[in-house]
């Protein structure tokens, strides 16, 4: 918004070019208002002639007491606002009182930021109505919506609010409804105080003319004036002999916190009982926890205003906005006068030229009282040397008091930037490509202070809160799902442990606030995420479902709580989709063991089909989530990111359909024909087509984004997707008989489609491994990429291509599950060993001499046996069953390895 | 001050249907739509094309067609409204040109002075289809689709055609009738025509479907 003296650098210009431009605008706006919309307007607005000398254009406002038009005054062509008593000629009495005193006021009232009231009067039928300043722009609610003011820039804007509302006090009036909705900001950033509807006016000479030279108000004793959120204790207590220019300060200083940190000091939402209740008792949060960047002088003007004591406040808008204007001058402000520490770093700091030359004399001065004070300690030395004793004890108590308040400040200092660096740097340089060694910095300093933090928490809930934040940030820092991890996955899992301790005893201790119910499921959904990764699945959906009932509880709690709402959405999509990934996961392994063909084939196949619908209906839960988030902004990067993933996921879930259908077609064994792999091709097309769809997502951030190695990963994921249908398409065609004649085409289009994608997809992992050598999923993903070219060669019989890249991705295995051997890393180093022999074997089939047969049945044995151990530790740890197809695959394999070579 | 991020909030509101916001985006970016238009209107051109009809025409596109604007946030937006202004200066200086060197077969009134010939021509002039719609226009049913398109369109669109195509009446004349210069009436026209074109919708389609 542009406020008074600057410029908008895209929307300033002269007053006089801005005028021409909303001209031209509104007209644009009648012109395009569809024809029915603009009749039922125009039949709502009175008649013309009702109010004489003005046209009416159209309605403004209309609000409990009356309407507002926008009008012309034909005599000047000036635009004007007309306010109109509802009603008309049958308004009640009080209201057209009130009507009248309103005009009364604004006639009263001649100030540059207060609407200005050219004229009144009844109509021909008996209706009230006044003709004040039409004032283009916007309230300060849609100013504080769009939170971008600067505090600056908002304490300026609040100085001229309060010079306004103090030149009423001023005159005895007490506006009593001082609210954002009632404070326009005209066209060039001036705020005009508008609605004294509700005024009060308190000096006699203008009360007397009801009568009574008494202070009286306007409303029947007891009756509640104003508006809830923003009323003082007073208001709320509903005497009206308390109010006084005080309950305007107070409702300034509720303008104020709004303005500066986009919040209400306390809950205004909810049973108006507990809404007056806040009113009365609550202690406003401090607005630097809100904002931080409000300081302790903003955040002492502002608590100062919000004293429930009126005493306490400031005594009338114009020393509040004194305040401001020192504040914003550099000046101690009145508010922290009664400190002398403060009021001498403020004059250091304004003088601070001045100060040195002071500090100068000083030390001459000082220099001079010494020796005169050893003149005089000879002349009287043990009155002295007891004053000196005295004097000493309370430098030393004066010294300590200032060291524990500096320990203090230094601590709250120390743990707010550790905090930062755990949060706000590690979230800033998470995505960028190459990160992995500044986190590992960021780690080891963030462990150390979680160390030191847990000494210091003891009880007090806000450092336990910090701590298990701290621990969760550790967890994630030290290896996570969809992140580039650092091979410290058992300490991630005991880092989440503690930040789930702790959390649920936050929970126990405060089991009323949304927010520990939030926390807790967090925590819950970590840690169901990494059990998921640890292949623990049967937990992992548990700790999901815990996560999800945690969730429901914080709702019921969260009442009208905007961020908490936004907060528990967003946890309740990553809950689902995590749901959805499990039930995934499972899916896939069914469908192998369905394709895999034998006895338990179609139950498997069916298996499958039920948890890829119950996975889609999860996704479809966090997609409608995520949805609503980018209605409601479009260009939201994190939101973009999580709906590509999820279309990633949904393709790969319909693959796995795909393969279902495909597999009971050929265990049906029926000829295939074209029309029977129909569906699994339009499962697989539908597929491609929401791979493509989240490519397109990432492509667009990745433009905007080059450095972030996040989104290139998710281009690599959504590559990868998009080949995975391909190489399920070229099965299907596969199984059709050879004679049909489509089947070769659909089969070299799919291969070739295939292996295209993955080559992208193993491009863009290379890159993002060799700007970052020490992350392990980015290797991992160079691995997994690498597998699925060696396969097309594979296919293709290019089985030297294959080979080589096979034992690329072998290596790097093995460096994966050295560093961080968790069952995933071993399962996947058996994978690849395996696919090493299998190739091996291939090689051997093609062998033109025994020898070189041998030494390729040689290296398959090798591989075989190095898998087939890996697999039974794997067993053993009971990571996988005794009987899975890895096993008995592989089993089948080095045996009959074996016997080729005897 | 105004921030990408204030405009981008404003362009959601605007898109919910918040007139306000449109407004006050408007307000915003209008000026650096107009410093792009600006320089490109020549000295020459001035006397039958003003800036302000150039921003008049597209704030009307603005205001009427937002609901057709795809995400890009307001730097989107603002591309969007300049790329307006920019065809609505190009469509003027061409039309401009042309009134210089008239070609009869484009005026309809002069060619087909009846109400429902004029209906048809118009429809050629649309260019919906390249069958020859005019057998069909001339019915009372393609007749009365353009009547409800057309009383559909902003109050000026709706004018200048009816002036200008229908009525076959002179630029000038029809320029003088709507108080703006030529060029704008020439700018308001072809939006109105491509406005039309789209109310027309279902309804072009049905009738052209049946054309021989």
């Amino acid at each position: 918004m542009t406020t008074s003296g600057e410029t908008d650098p895209l929307g300033g210009g002269k007053p006089d070019a801005s005028a021409r431009e909303r001209n031209l605008i509104e007209e644009a706006l009648r012109q395009g208002t569809p024809r029915a919309v603009a009749a039922v307007i125009a039949e709502s607005l009175p008649p013309d002639g009702t109010f004489p000398g003005y046209e009416l254009i159209r309605e403004i406002h209309r609000g409990g007491q009356g309407v507002v038009y926008q009008a012309i005054q034909t005599s000047t062509r000036q635009k004007v606002a007309v306010k109109v008593l509802h009603g008309g000629p049958f308004s009640g009495s009080s209201g057209r009182s009130r009507f009248e005193r309103e005009v009364q006021v604004l006639g009263q009232l001649n100030h540059p930021n207060i609407v200005g009231i050219h004229d009144s009067g009844v109509t021909a039928d008996g209706s009230c109505f006044y003709v004040m300043d039409y004032i283009a722009g916007r309230t300060l609610d849609e100013v504080i919506a769009s939170g971008k003011l600067s505090i600056e820039e908002t304490l300026k804007l609040f100085a001229k609010i309060c010079d306004a509302v103090n030149a009423a006090h001023l005159k005895g009036i007490i506006h009593r409804d001082l609210k954002p909705a009632n404070i326009r900001i005209d066209g060039s950033g001036e705020p005009i105080v508008v609605d004294f509807g509700l005024a009060k006016i308190v000096l006699p000479d203008m009360a007397a003319d009801e009568g009574s030279g008494q202070q009286r108000m306007m409303s029947m004793t007891g009756q509640f004036i104003g508006s809830l959120p923003w009323a003082s204790p007073e208001q709320a207590e509903g005497i009206p002999g308390n109010i006084d220019v005080r309950t305007d300060v107070y409702s300034l200083g509720v303008v104020m916190y709004q303005m500066l940190t986009g919040q209400f000091p306390y809950a205004v939402v909810g049973k108006m009982r507990d809404v007056l209740d806040n009113i009365l008792r609550a202690e406003p949060a401090r607005p630097s926890t809100v904002r931080r960047q409000v300081n302790d002088e903003v955040e002492t003007i502002v608590l100062k205003c919000l004293s429930k004591e009126r005493e306490r406040r400031y005594q009338s808008a114009g020393e509040l906005g004194r305040d401001i204007h020192r504040y914003l001058k550099g000046e101690p402000i009145e508010a922290k006068r009664d400190s002398g520490l403060y009021m001498m770093s403020k004059a250091l700091r304004r003088y601070r030229a001045a100060a040195l030359v002071a500090c100068g004399v000083l030390v001459l001065s000082t220099g001079f009282s010494i020796a005169m004070a050893g003149l005089y300690r000879r002349a009287s030395a043990a009155r002295v040397e007891a004053v000196a004793a005295l004097a000493s004890e309370q430098v030393a108590r004066e010294k300590e008091a200032a060291q524990r308040a500096r320990a203090e400040e230094n601590f709250e200092a120390g743990h707010r930037l550790a905090m930062r660096m755990m949060t706000d740097l590690h979230d800033e340089i998470a995505d960028l490509r190459g990160a992995t060694g500044a986190r590992e910095m960021v780690l080891e300093e963030a462990l150390a202070y979680v160390s030191r933090l847990r000494a210091e928490a003891g009880d007090d809930p806000s450092l336990l809160r910090d701590l298990a934040d701290g621990h969760e940030r550790v967890s994630k820092l030290q290896g996570g799902a969809y992140r580039r991890r650092l091979a410290e996955t058992a300490a991630a899992a005991e880092n989440q442990a503690r930040a789930r301790e702790i959390r649920a005893a936050l929970l126990a201790r405060f089991p009323d606030e949304a927010r520990s119910h939030a926390d807790m499921a967090q925590s819950l959904l970590r840690s169901g995420q990494l059990k998921r990764e640890a292949r623990a699945t049967a937990e992992a959906r548990s700790e999901l479902e815990l996560a999800s009932v945690s969730i429901s509880s914080a709702r019921r709690l969260a009442g009208a709580d905007v961020a908490m709402k936004a907060r528990l959405d967003e946890l309740e999509a990553e809950v689902a989709r995590s749901l959805g990934d499990i039930d995934f996961r499972l899916a896939e392994e069914a469908s192998r063991i369905a394709d895999a063909g034998g006895d338990g084939a179609a139950a498997a196949r069916s298996r499958a089909e039920a948890l890829v619908a119950m996975a889609n209906e999860n996704y479809a839960t966090a997609e409608r989530i995520w949805n609503a988030r980018l209605a409601a902004d479009s260009s939201d990067r994190k939101v973009l990111r999580a709906l590509g993933t999820l279309a990633d996921e949904r393709s790969e879930a319909l693959v796995v359909l795909a393969r279902a259908q495909r597999s009971s077609l050929e265990a049906a064994g029926l000829r295939t024909t074209i029309e029977s792999i129909e569906p699994p091709l339009a499962l697989l097309r539908e597929a491609r087509a929401l791979g493509t769809a989240a490519l397109v997502k990432f492509d667009a951030i990745a433009e905007s984004r080059p450095a972030d190695g996040v989104v290139q990963r998710d281009r690599y994921l959504a590559r990868h997707a998009i080949g995975v249908t391909w190489m399920e398409e070229y099965e299907v065609w596969a199984s059709l008989p050879d004679d049909v004649p489509e089947s070769k085409e659909g089969r070299r289009e799919a291969r070739a489609q295939a292996m295209n994608n993955f080559l992208v997809a193993l491009g863009i992992t290379r890159n993002l491994a060799s700007t970052d050598s020490r992350s392990l999923e980015a290797q991992r993903d160079v691995a997994i990429c690498l597998n699925k070219v060696g396969n097309e060669f594979r296919d293709i019989e290019k089985l030297d291509e294959a080979r080589a890249h096979f034992a690329e991705s072998r290596d790097i295995r093995v460096m994966l599950y050295r560093t961080d051997p968790i069952p995933r890393h071993r399962l996947d180093l058996a994978r690849g060993l395996f696919k090493l022999g299998d190739v091996e074997v291939k090689m051997a089939d093609k062998a033109t001499d025994s020898a070189d047969m041998r030494k390729h049945l040689q290296l398959a044995v090798g591989s075989f046996q190095e898998a087939m151990q890996h697999f039974q530790e794997l067993v053993t740890d009971g990571a996988i069953a005794a009987n899975a197809r890895d096993v008995t695959l592989t089993s089948q394999r080095l045996e009959a390895a074996r016997a080729r070579l005897k | 001050m105004a921030s990408s991020a204030e405009h981008d909030a404003l362009l959601d509101r605007a898109l919910a249907g918040d007139s306000r916001s449109l407004v006050r985006l408007l307000e915003a970016l209008g000026p650096v739509v107009r410093a792009r238009i600006e320089p490109k209107i020549s000295h020459q051109l001035r006397s039958s094309l003003d800036p302000d009809d150039v921003m008049q025409v597209t704030y009307i596109e603005a205001v009427t067609r937002i609901s057709t604007f795809q995400s890009g946030g307001a730097a989107g937006f603002l591309a969007w409204i300049s790329r307006m202004a920019e065809n609505n200066l190009i469509d003027a200086v061409r039309a401009l040109e042309a009134a210089r060197r008239p070609d009869p077969s484009k005026r309809l009134g002069a060619q087909s002075p009846s109400y429902a010939e004029s209906m048809a021509s118009l429809v050629d002039i649309l260019g919906a289809t390249s069958t020859t719609p005019s057998m069909f226009a001339a019915r009372g049913e393609a007749a009365s689709a353009m009547e409800r398109a057309l009383s559909s369109l902003p109050p000026d669109y709706e004018k200048v055609i009816r002036m200008y195509d229908l009525q076959a009446r002179p630029i000038e004349e029809v320029a003088a009738a709507m108080s703006k210069s030529q060029g704008a009436t020439f700018m308001l026209r072809a939006r109105a025509h491509d406005r039309l074109r789209e109310a027309m919708g279902g309804d072009a389609a049905k009738f052209f479907s049946q054309a021989p």
